[in-house]
């Protein structure tokens, strides 16, 4: 038996546990983050909305449209809508929604962090919107920590972005989606 | 080359967006966005 024999597993599989701590730590300390910071209940800049919520809303939901053009030309690149593989345009406009996802994330988890807090005791909506959300950017770092590193098994990528996508729905789902829902569609 | 030039600038937009949303959470620029609220 080589030496080298093995290295590579190992090093893909040291890659993952790697990713994945970095992941969990990452979601840790937002929620930890959340439940300690005193929560400030003062609002943001609002753009050309007329309060930070509607941002908020805006923003969360324009993400899962991006969340969801990822799922389509993801689904596209492994082969599994249409034929083989897609045109060159599908990874490059995959990797660029993703990146447009994550930035219009930021101030609005950054306002729910900053200015709600971590709430546990404030209803099953709330409990679930926090937990899903401090996953959401773990799971988001895992898979960018691992989504060029080669050697990882062929199933890991879609399982993480599959976890990324899901978390994001459940995040949307329980402020956007509600806020349409009981507050009706403002700007 | 092209290949790798996008990659680099997606991973440099991704880190970007971490260090500013750390920053922002560490309280750096909080003034800044609360003061533009009308």
């Amino acid at each position: 038996m080589r030496a080298s024999e093995g290295t590579a597993p190992q090093r893909a599989n040291g890659r993952l546990t790697l990713a994945l701590a970095v992941g969990a730590a990452v979601a840790l300390s937002l929620g930890i983050y959340g439940n300690v910071h005193d929560p400030t209940g003062r609002s943001l800049v609002t753009l050309f909305f007329t309060a930070t919520i509607h941002l908020k809303v805006w923003f969360a939901t324009a993400a899962i449209g991006f969340a969801l053009f990822q799922l389509l030309t993801a689904l596209r690149m492994y082969g599994r809508l249409g034929r083989r593989r897609g045109p060159k345009w599908v990874p490059r406009a995959h990797r660029v929604s993703g990146v447009a996802a994550f930035w219009l994330t930021i101030p609005v988890a950054y306002h729910c962090l900053w200015s709600l807090g971590f709430q546990l005791h404030s209803g099953v909506r709330i409990w679930m919107h926090g937990v899903a959300g401090c996953f959401f950017f773990g799971a988001l770092t895992a898979k960018v920590l691992i989504v060029r590193s080669p050697h990882v098994p062929g199933w890991v990528l879609p399982i993480i972005g599959g976890a990324v996508f899901s978390a994001l729905v459940v995040v949307w789902s329980t402020s956007a989606l509600w806020f349409f829902r009981t507050n009706g569609v403002h700007f | 080359m092209k290949t790798r030039v996008f990659n680099r600038w997606v991973g440099i937009a991704l880190a970007v967006g971490a260090f500013i949303f750390v920053l922002l959470l560490a309280g750096v620029g909080s003034a800044a966005l609360t003061s533009l609220t009308p």
